[in-house]
């Protein structure tokens, strides 16, 4: 009897007790927005602000990613994945870097740099750079990993505008490295993840590329692989032996777990299983901003979410009034607010405002809704009883699509959603299969790695490519920007590219699209690399 | 009994055909091509075909499902996985004992908590305890697993750091998936153990025990709830394979490596080998699974020897 009365009392106790528990999920405590890197969006916390740090400790790190990568150093296999560029960006060191903050690049492996002509970029080595097994880092090593990346990420974005026959070892610490296309921004494509150095007794020692892209002892990072268990974790350790050991690593060692759902990361981090939970959705993420528990960052990474409309020779879309309806008919302030969680405005222009080569090509006022003006038009292109268009996007664009149904649906504009899986998106999109999409675009530099999708050579196998609209006329007008001698020069000829846009009403850009992180409160250092993904290197704790 | 296994074991060939027909259609009727998909989206439309022809891709798809099927006949070989080139069945083997520590830990707290639920329920019919029995083993059965399970890491990771919030490195990190799962079926177990309990008290040779001047607790322990636990046992072997796939919904929220996760992150990726591999595995294991809980009923209670192994034939032929 007496063990009845205790069993009903416990589980009364547990029920109360998890409806408190989820009552106090939210400690409601208001802090002021922190100042945020450049114009870069108003956010909570922000990236790239505060990386000085010169201490070490012997703590562990433990970074919750969403998925496990299927492999750590995936340029050797010709793959590209998120989380794989994070963890091998730790293992990797690059010739050059790039400042998050300012967008300059900045002298790494090499200390200086020159163009001898249009294809040819020499390179300066420092001398004191070793890779894991203590060799020291030459001009050979350097032309390997390009040749390397030649022949085995031949097809990725930057790896098909190397040309290795234009390689050449000056000497020990001299390298010429060759392209294949003329782009004076092209060494800010050298800062990505991708190009990092290993070397060739590196690669045999761990037998070949298949086993180093799994077990990579490779590089002169500031951290160095020690184990992955598969379907659990990764382990890197600091690299004692790195050559600028004011900016090694803080932490011992990083620990990368995977999580899928967003909310369990981010509860790991409050329970002090992982000081940092990458990649929770924005519109998530904003939850948690007034949760002292944790710290939540926003950052932008030069991604701007654009609609593209469906150039084919046919009705509706081929019709300039149903495309500048569309325009009207979209309240733009309302999808930024939705899209960012209410951390960033629209874009004014087609490159995000934070680039330094971006310009405002619109107004805030030219594109304010306008129900009646979008009516109008439909009414003039022979819409005037309604009109059906169908747009495709992936899960994660839905809530976007269904924000706009309803602005388009006030101007007679009926929006029929086709959201379906990645694969499935890719295939659509190739193949025409929408009257609008959505895409985030990727143009953080003028390098062509950045442009690719706009290139007739590349269109029929680009994800966002397919029956996107190109032509000479947009093709030239890239050609250049990227050959434009500096951003400033650039400028202007942005301004020519947008005013095609323009005219034509070809692409209707939405809004900055934003990562965010959540960190432990005491942790800082948050850095971004290309594309936002998180530099783990950077992280240190508050001492 | 021998033959009866035999029937059984034969019972797996038309499932795991069907099973892998399903796959196989969805397959070649869902867009993606599997070739574009290893070599990503920028490489030449050259490689993809050679690709295709080297998997095989080419061939009519009665011909691709015969190799597959012989693969595995004559082989034992599920196919390497598309995403890492590693044959799938070493890649869930570990997998599979990750989920099935689970799956038994989950249906050990199912079961141990709903049969004393059960009980309590059953020795206080009709009073507030009843109710209040009926009340908290639905609302585990009510709520969807994934948000006990975000309450349960809140309670015991984030607020009172007893447990880790994810990942399998200390056997700590199984306690709060196996109690989310286990929570959601104590509903069943409970109403099982009530339902059973009262019919077993109202018994006869119960009251007999009554008149001979037992004691409550010596009737209840030693006659009712051995009696009552036939049914009992019964629900948790067919329990065992809905809660299989309770684990592989919630490894994707503790982070666990489990089969589950594989799969589902597989079909994401349109990883065809890995989800073939892993639903004809999980087909296999599930079978095999209520082979033995039927061997166990037979053995916990030869009565159903009948009902089981013959259909109930023998008795029909006797009546008759």
């Amino acid at each position: 009897m007496k063990l009845k009365k205790v069993l009903g009392a416990g589980l009364a106790v547990a029920m109360a007790f998890s409806v408190v528990a989820c009552g106090s999920s939210e400690k409601e405590t208001g802090s002021a927005p922190a100042k945020t890197a450049g114009s870069k969006a108003a956010t909570e916390n922000t990236a790239n602000v505060d990386l000085v740090n010169k201490v070490k400790s012997d703590e562990t790190l433990v970074v919750a990613l969403a998925s496990e990568p299927s492999s750590l150093a995936p340029t050797l296999v010709g793959e590209s994945e998120n989380e794989s560029s994070i963890i091998s960006g730790a293992i990797l060191d690059t010739l050059v870097s790039q400042n998050q903050f300012t967008g300059v690049v900045e002298p790494n492996i090499a200390t200086k740099w020159e163009w001898l002509d249009d294809y040819r970029l020499q390179f300066t080595l420092r001398d004191d750079v070793t890779f894991t097994d203590g060799s020291l880092l030459t001009a050979e090593d350097v032309v390997y990993t390009f040749e390397t990346l030649a022949s085995q990420s031949g097809n990725n974005d930057g790896g098909k505008f190397l040309d290795p026959s234009k390689n050449e070892v000056v000497d020990d610490h001299t390298v010429i490295l060759g392209f294949n296309t003329v782009a004076p921004d092209l060494v800010t494509m050298l800062t990505w993840t991708p190009f990092g150095i290993f070397s060739e007794d590196e690669v045999e020692a761990c037998g070949g590329f298949d086993k180093a892209a799994d077990s990579p002892v490779i590089g002169s990072g500031k951290y160095r692989f020690k184990e992955w268990v598969q379907g659990q974790y990764v382990v890197l350790e600091r690299n004692d032996n790195y050559w600028n050991q004011d900016y090694a690593g803080y932490f011992k060692e990083i620990k990368f777990t995977f999580t899928q759902d967003p909310a369990a990361r981010e509860m790991a981090v409050e329970a002090g299983d992982a000081g940092v939970a990458y990649e929770i959705p924005v519109a998530q993420a904003s939850t948690y901003v007034n949760n002292q528990n944790v710290k939540t960052s926003f950052y932008s990474f030069g991604q701007v979410y654009h609609i593209w409309m469906n150039m084919r020779d046919s009705e509706p879309m081929k019709n300039v009034k149903v495309r500048e309806a569309l325009d009207k008919a979209l309240d733009y302030d309302a999808i930024a607010a939705y899209a960012t969680g209410g951390q960033a405005k629209q874009s004014l222009g087609y490159i995000d405002a934070d680039v330094p080569f971006a310009v405002d090509y619109y107004t805030e006022d030219e594109r304010k809704q306008d129900v009646g003006g979008a009516k109008a038009l439909l009414e003039e292109a022979g819409y005037g009883d309604g009109l059906t268009i169908s747009c495709l996007g992936t899960p994660d664009a839905e809530g976007l699509y269904t924000v706009m149904q309803a602005q388009l649906a006030q101007a007679g504009i009926t929006l029929e959603i086709n959201s379906v899986d990645i694969p499935t998106f890719v295939q659509g999109a190739n193949g025409g299969d929408y009257d609008i999409i959505l895409v985030g675009e990727y143009l953080d530099s003028r390098n062509p790695s950045a442009w690719v999708f706009f290139d007739e050579n590349s269109i029929n196998t680009f994800c966002i490519g397919g029956d996107k609209y190109t032509s000479d006329e947009i093709w030239s007008a890239i050609q250049e920007v990227i050959k434009a001698e500096d951003n400033e020069a650039a400028k202007e000829k942005v301004a020519a590219l947008e005013e095609i846009f323009k005219r034509d009403t070809l692409v209707l850009n939405l809004c900055p699209e934003l990562r965010s992180a959540i960190t432990q409160p005491d942790i800082y250092g948050l850095a971004t690399r290309e594309r936002g993904y998180i530099d783990v290197t950077s992280f240190y704790r508050e001492q | 009994m021998i033959k009866y296994i035999i029937k059984r074991i034969v019972y797996l060939i038309p499932i795991m055909l069907g099973v892998s027909a399903i796959i196989f259609a969805l397959k070649t009727f869902t867009p993606g091509d599997p070739a574009r998909i290893i070599l990503g989206n920028d490489a030449p439309q050259e490689q993809v075909d050679a690709k295709r022809e080297e998997l095989g891709l080419n061939d009519p798809v009665v011909v691709q499902y015969f190799n597959y099927i012989k693969g595995i006949v004559t082989k034992g070989d599920f196919g390497d996985s598309y995403r890492t080139g590693n044959p799938v069945l070493s890649e869930i083997l570990p997998r599979l004992k990750t989920s099935g520590l689970i799956t038994l830990g989950a249906v050990a707290i199912g079961a141990v908590i709903g049969i004393i639920l059960g009980i309590v329920s059953a020795l206080k019919k009709y009073t507030w305890i009843d109710s209040l029995v009926l009340v908290v083993s639905m609302f585990f059965q009510s709520v969807p697993e994934f948000v006990v399970g975000l309450v349960l890491i809140f309670i015991f990771a984030v607020t009172y750091h007893i447990l880790p919030s994810s990942g399998i490195e200390s056997a700590k990190g199984y306690i709060l998936p196996m109690m989310c799962i286990g929570l959601s079926s104590v509903a069943s177990y409970t109403r099982i153990t009530r339902s059973s309990m009262l019919e077993v008290l109202s018994e006869d040779y119960i009251r007999t025990a009554r008149a001979k001047g037992q004691t409550e607790r010596n009737i209840t322990k030693r006659h009712a709830l051995r009696n009552a636990m036939i049914p009992v046992a019964q629900s948790i072997g067919t329990n065992l394979g809905n809660s299989i796939g309770g684990a592989m919904v919630l490894e994707t929220v503790f982070g666990i490596p489990g089969v589950g996760k594989y799969i589902t992150d597989s079909i994401t990726q349109r990883n065809y080998p890995s989800v073939l591999g892993g639903a004809l595995i999980i087909a296999i294991v599930l079978t095999v699974i209520n082979l033995l809980v039927d061997i166990s009923f037979i053995l916990i209670d030869p009565r159903l020897k009948t009902t089981i192994i013959s259909g109930g034939k023998k008795k029909l032929k006797k009546a008759a």
